[in-house]
């Protein structure tokens, strides 16, 4: 599936010295969802008073040892089988040796030559439809670091370690994203994943995700061009920009006459440029090797099969579902997949219901609603059945679209049921003959000239619908208002 | 006072029992003995004030029958065992006002036993070192003296703090560690007992790593049931401690009535070829016929590979210790040397918190690690590990034990060795197959050279047979010519 | 094989340990005879073996998700040469 010289590249960048080919590899640290740290019993919560979290082996006191955290290892053999990989029985920890103040122990336990789990593969649907496949190179345990704090006082730097030790799984992709667009449907894609596993929280305000961006440009069909990496970018949004700032100004040196030379480099969010922070040269010496205070982990077929058991339906498979079961089209079955809460939600709704109504509800009103009170689905003053009612009411012909969506506004409010709402304002639709004809004869009446004018431009016919339903309080059937209209007036 | 030179610690807890004498009157013989033995350098901190608090509350459970297995027996910790609330330095400068808030699982037990810490005892600087030189405190001077000369000769190392403060009946067990040998090289020079039971066997939580892969703790002591006892005490499984061997600990004692006939004893082929001195080789002789008069069968054995272990051990341990010290920085605990930037900061601290040994083992540890290098070095390094470790278990299939010198020579002079790093190395040629099998072995006092200076027989099992060890260690002390402590030359009046 | 001054210099930065002009040379010389030493273990052949990095042969045991450590702050602050508002202090770092 090697599609590294590709010749028709799915995405380039034109520039009058022609095309250019966009190259990126991530590796993603998401932080596991676990109780305790990955080699010691402190909290792995977030947050918290300075140092409280610590325990005396997350401070490297002299004599303190690791154990291992055995929720951490399901969590990261869970995300190896969400991401359809190999899962290695048998691992070793290593020690990635170098010097920070936040690095307490001087080291990192990682995982080097034998990482947990080997190769697999995500699929990501991009905007026109279409699908990418983006391999997965490994993925690995290791321990996230403590926090370095500059801005509390000018001459130094302040340390906390309530982060040191806690648990996360670094996934390194190989080079198959081609474009900024791409790596961010990628990581939005990768987290949806993990969400659903509930393997990480994939918060990347609070650090929970963070991804390591390698890019490089290319002419189209030429070999791989040199990486520069981009360290520690936290938001989808930035990742965007990290790509195309840092591919440009790679295409700008090159086009200058300049080699790319191998470096790491930082993203500044308050330019939205990347700079240098160290060249290959200055480049760390690791010095890995295996952690003489852990033995290799040695993973039984039981432990692995009992983790599957406990496997959820991952959203692709979701989304095949319900395109199937509920004959909902692509687009439809991507938003409710992407989030676990929202296909949920939707199946409640449009059990017995027209699915294609229940997303249109659901995508339309129910989001707009929530995203303007900055609610999550699960906080939805509207429960799934309470929405589903309402529904019903609409193909009952009790609602029109137009009273469905006051009610809605006042379920919002009062969290109240659609029924209820109904019956205690009156608000369900006029559709006996009679009534409807009592109001157009009203109108017709008050602008006897418009009707002169109607019967010359049929067009007109629309206007006199509107302000019957304007009078009826919204509460007269369209349809039945338009055959009347049209039969008064004589057309 | 009572006469601490002729107890030992069965002895002790013999009497403590019958109530010949208190805790705390044996503590405080303990103490002035120490007060009177500052020339030795043994001690680097003492605990004198706690340890008569303790004496009491001892002889109070003793009273009431509420005593533990060693209750108010006084004990050296080497200042690698992190002690709650006691300075523990590993005799280095980087941490010499630490003190844990923890106490090591070794210790722990030990003082749950019922022992009473008398203090921290001296080492070489973190445990690097086979002659107690590197020590930020300075020498630690042997008791023992070659017949008719004043010359201070070193204790062993690194834990010769420990075996010159058993020797000198300056407690009648001490803690002790072992890397390389450093258990029992000291023991050999100072006519002790040093044992180093398997690893895995004794918890390492708490205890100041230098190479963790190899590091064990054992004790030191006057004679083979004191060391069984005091095994017993120490060791068990620690879930701490995630090396830490989940295996029941028998009743080491149960050993004293067990018979050597029939039994077989290995002689390593490849150790003859060594360098050793002439008395050394005539004392494994010698050693060799006591047991074959006891019925025992002596088969000459093969470890092809052991000669390559001293040059694999100095890969593997410094690449372990470069790596384990360098959470000596300077920002959470310990030394810190103040530097204009962070680097400076790094950089003088450890430069200043270090010594030369030290740093030399950091260096080295280092550049084996270090990329390009790697392969060529540890990694080789860890596959003769692999070959040393199948000679030994090839050998335990016809052998039940493996018979050999401790060192190569008896006790040397201060500062004759300290300025050539592989002259020193060399001293633990015997021991450090050993280690990087993880076998258990134990040094036993097994004669006197041509001087007057202690010789160390050593017996090496399978894992996790330490039995064995007591077993045949028995007929060495049984059999050899009687070993006098040294007398007091060192005493201030 | 010796070593040269430069990676001496170079593994004394990896270690982050100063060393002086003299004691580079001295350095020079000690290690490099450690080195020549060391390589002793080229006699040996290893083609074929498993690099043994323990001498136990059994494997990891993993411990429970159970939050039973941390909130020491005092412990964790005591032996600190610096600290303020609970922080480790240390000279500005510049990324």
């Amino acid at each position: 599936m090697s599609e590294n010289n590709n010749r028709n590249p799915r995405f380039i960048i034109e520039s009058p010295t022609g095309d250019w080919e966009v190259v990126i590899g991530l590796e993603i640290h998401a932080q596991i969802t676990s109780n305790s740290k990955l080699f010691s019993g402190s909290s792995a919560s977030y947050g918290g008073e300075p140092m409280s979290h610590v325990s005396l082996v997350d401070a490297a006191m002299p004599g303190m040892l690791p154990v291992i955290n055995k929720q951490c290892v399901r969590q990261a053999v869970k995300t190896g089988l969400g991401l359809q990989a190999e899962i290695n029985k048998y691992s070793v920890f290593d020690r990635k040796n170098y010097f920070y103040p936040d690095l307490p122990q001087g080291y990192q336990i990682s995982q080097f030559k034998h990482p947990i789990v080997g190769e697999g593969i995500v699929k990501v649907t991009l905007k026109d439809g279409s699908d990418i496949y983006v391999r997965i190179e490994r993925l690995h345990l290791e321990q996230d670091a403590g926090k370095s704090f500059h801005d509390i006082d000018p001459q130094s730097t302040y340390i906390d370690l309530n982060r040191s030790g806690v648990a996360l799984m670094e996934i390194v992709t190989k080079p198959d994203l081609r474009s900024a667009e791409e790596a961010k449907l990628f990581v939005t894609k990768l987290r949806t994943i993990l969400r659903y596993l509930e393997t990480c929280d994939g918060n990347m305000e609070e650090g929970s995700l963070r991804a390591d961006i390698n890019v490089s440009v290319r002419r189209p069909g030429d070999e791989l061009g040199t990486r520069c990496e981009i360290k520690n970018v936290n938001s989808i949004k930035f990742i965007g920009m990290a790509i195309d700032y840092e591919s440009k100004r790679q295409i700008d040196e090159i086009e200058s006459g300049n080699e790319i030379s191998q470096e790491t480099r930082l993203f500044d969010i308050s330019t939205g440029k990347t700079r240098s922070m160290r060249s290959k040269e200055e480049a760390h010496d690791y010095r890995y090797f295996p952690d003489p205070d852990l033995l290799p982990l040695n993973l039984s077929q039981d432990f692995i099969d009992e983790i599957v058991k406990e496997l959820p339906e991952l959203p692709d498979d979701k989304k095949d579902r319900l395109m199937e079961q509920y004959k909902l089209n692509s687009y439809d079955a991507d938003i409710l997949v992407s989030d676990k809460k929202y296909a949920k939600y939707f199946e409640v709704v449009a059990k017995g219901r027209d699915p294609k109504l229940s997303v249109n509800w659901i995508s339309g009103e129910l989001f707009s609603a929530l995203n303007r009170l900055s609610l999550d689905i699960d906080q939805s003053p509207i429960t799934a059945d309470n929405l589903g009612e309402l529904i019903d009411l609409i193909i009952d012909g009790t609602l029109s679209g137009r009273l469905a969506k006051d009610v809605f506004e006042i379920m919002l409010e009062t969290q109240k049921s659609a029924k209820l709402i109904v019956n205690e304002q009156g608000m369900s639709q006029i559709t006996d003959e009679s009534s409807i004809e009592k109001l157009v004869d009203k109108i017709i009446d008050e602008n006897s000239d418009k009707v002169a004018q109607a019967k010359e431009k049929p067009k007109m016919v629309g206007w006199f619908v509107g302000q019957v339903i304007k009078e009826s309080q919204g509460k007269a059937n369209p349809s039945k208002v338009n055959e009347l209209v049209l039969k008064k007036i004589g057309l | 006072m009572i006469d601490v030179r002729v107890l030992d610690l069965s002895s002790i807890r013999d009497s403590l029992k019958k109530g010949d004498f208190t805790s705390k009157e044996l503590v405080k013989s303990y103490i002035e003995r120490i007060e009177g033995s500052s020339k030795l350098n043994t001690y680097n901190t003492t605990t004198f004030e706690q340890a008569l608090d303790r004496a009491e509350i001892s002889d109070g459970k003793i009273k009431k029958n509420e005593a533990g297995p060693l209750e108010g027996i006084p004990i050296g910790i080497k200042d690698l065992f992190c002690t709650q609330g006691v300075k523990t330095t590993a005799s280095s400068k980087i941490l010499e006002n630490f003190i844990p808030s923890y106490e090591s699982t070794v210790t722990e037990n030990l003082f749950k036993s019922g022992m009473i810490m008398l203090g921290k005892l001296s080492n070489d600087e973190f445990a690097m070192g086979s002659s107690n030189e590197t020590s930020a405190n300075g020498a630690v001077v042997n008791p023992w003296r070659s017949r008719n000369s004043e010359k201070e000769l070193v204790p062993g190392g690194s834990s010769g703090g420990s075996s010159a403060a058993v020797a000198a009946s300056l407690c009648p067990l001490a803690t002790a560690t072992d890397t390389g040998g450093s258990i029992r090289q000291p023991a050999a020079f100072t006519g002790t007992v040093g044992l180093k039971p398997t690893y895995g066997r004794c918890s390492r939580w708490g205890i100041v790593a230098f190479a963790s892969s190899l590091d064990q703790a054992g004790p030191i002591t006057k004679t083979v049931r004191d060391s069984a006892l005091a095994l017993q005490a120490m060791a068990g499984y620690d879930n701490k401690d995630s090396t830490s061997a989940n295996i029941e600990v028998e009743n080491f004692e149960n050993y004293r009535n067990s018979n050597l006939n029939g039994m077989s004893i290995g002689i390593p082929k490849e150790f003859e070829e060594l360098d050793l001195s002439l008395d050394i080789r005539q004392n494994w002789e010698e050693a060799i016929q006591w047991y074959k008069e006891a019925g025992v069968n002596i088969k000459s054995i093969n470890l092809p590979h052991c000669k390559y272990a001293l040059p694999a051990y100095y890969i593997i341990a410094p690449a372990e210790a470069s790596s384990n010290l360098a959470r000596y920085d300077g920002v959470k605990y310990g030394k810190r040397v103040p530097g204009e930037d962070l680097d400076s900061l790094y950089k003088r601290t450890r430069a200043e918190g270090f010594g030369d040994e030290v740093k030399r083992r950091i260096l080295m540890g280092t550049y084996v690690l270090s990329a390009g290098y790697y392969d060529a070095y540890y990694l080789k390094a860890q596959k003769v590990r692999r070959l040393i470790h199948e000679d030994f278990l090839e050998a335990f299939k016809t052998v039940d034990a493996i018979l050999t010198p401790t060192t190569p020579t008896t006790a040397f002079g201060i500062g004759e060795n300290i300025s050539d790093p592989l002259k020193m190395y060399s001293n633990d040629i015997l021991t450090v197959p050993v280690n990087l099998a993880g076998l258990p072995a134990i040094s036993i006092p097994s004669g006197l050279d041509s001087s007057g200076l202690p010789m160390g027989i050593q017996l090496i099992t399978n894992h996790f047979d330490e039995k064995s060890l007591f077993k045949f260690g028995r007929l060495i002390e049984e059999s050899r010519v009687n070993i006098e402590m040294p007398t007091d030359w060192w005493i201030k009046k | 094989m010796t070593i040269s001054k430069d990676r001496i210099l170079k593994i004394a930065n990896l270690s982050k340990i100063s060393i002086s002009e003299d004691q580079i040379e001295k350095l020079e010389v000690e290690i490099s005879s450690i080195l020549n030493w060391v390589e002793t273990l080229n006699e040996v052949d290893t083609e074929n073996i498993e690099p043994m990095s323990n001498s136990l042969t059994n494997f990891l045991q993993m411990r429970e998700d159970i939050v039973n450590d941390g909130e020491k702050r005092s412990d964790i602050l005591s032996n600190s040469p610096a600290e303020d508002e609970s922080f480790f202090v240390v000279p500005k770092v510049i990324e």
